[in-house]
């Protein structure tokens, strides 16, 4: 059976690295809790912004 | 593009299999995080916490570079439990940890799991040493890491779920 290989991504752009989270370099993420929220809706790939 | 890879080796036993934790899992993950069969480990949680856990479970993998697995049953394919290697933040040491689901109780299926992580944990990992954190009220679970030949070495207080008490396993090279 074959093992799981979970890929994250890096992402760059003009200021900043996205990188998968690292236990050493980062403090724990917020959490959001139960409030109510507001669902945004982005533009789709295609549609203009 | 670069990234970062992260491994989840697949471990088989007689019956069972032990792989990464898939969506697939979460009914039945969340099933037993919100039952009472999980007061003496943190529950029971809203399903919304039992899939911060299951993701928690994944990413322990990326973090520590070890984790838990899922547990499937080789034949039929269904999930069992978790079963594995975790050492949280607020955690004394690395434990082997394992909790099954209700079509698992009495079939021997911790036991089986939890031995194959030990020889994982020992032979591909090196540890010399290893535990596993129960409370005092688990009678079951401390029943298995007795069996297993751990021995209580210690008792701790931990912040949020109380006492723990600390099983020591047999060290590997007692167990040639």
């Amino acid at each position: 059976m074959t093992p799981c290989l979970a890929h994250i991504p890096v992402i760059e752009t003009a200021n900043l690295i996205l990188r998968a989270p690292s236990a050493r370099l980062d403090p724990d993420a917020d959490r959001p809790g139960d409030k109510p929220c507001h669902v945004y809706r982005h533009p789709a790939p295609g549609a203009q912004p | 593009m670069s990234g970062t890879t992260v491994h989840i080796p697949t471990l088989e036993t007689d019956r069972l299999i032990l792989r990464a934790p898939a969506l697939s899992d979460f009914d039945a993950y969340a099933a037993f995080r919100g039952s009472d069969r999980t007061v003496h480990i943190g529950g029971p949680d809203k399903r919304h916490e039992s899939f911060d856990k299951l993701c928690a479970i994944v990413g322990h993998w990326h973090l520590r570079g070890y984790g838990r697995w899922s547990v499937a049953d080789k034949a039929t394919g269904q999930p069992l439990g978790i079963v594995g290697l975790m050492y949280p933040d607020d955690w004394p040491e690395p434990e082997i940890a394992w909790s099954v689901y209700e079509p698992a109780e009495g079939r021997g299926i911790a036991l089986e799991a939890a031995l194959a992580s030990r020889a994982y944990a020992y032979s591909t990992l090196g540890w010399t040493r290893v535990v596993s954190c129960v409370s005092p009220a688990n009678i079951r679970s401390a029943a298995l890491a007795t069996r297993m030949g751990a021995t209580l070495e210690r008792t701790i207080d931990h912040p949020e779920i109380g006492k723990l008490g600390i099983y020591l396993h047999p060290a590997p090279d007692s167990m040639q």
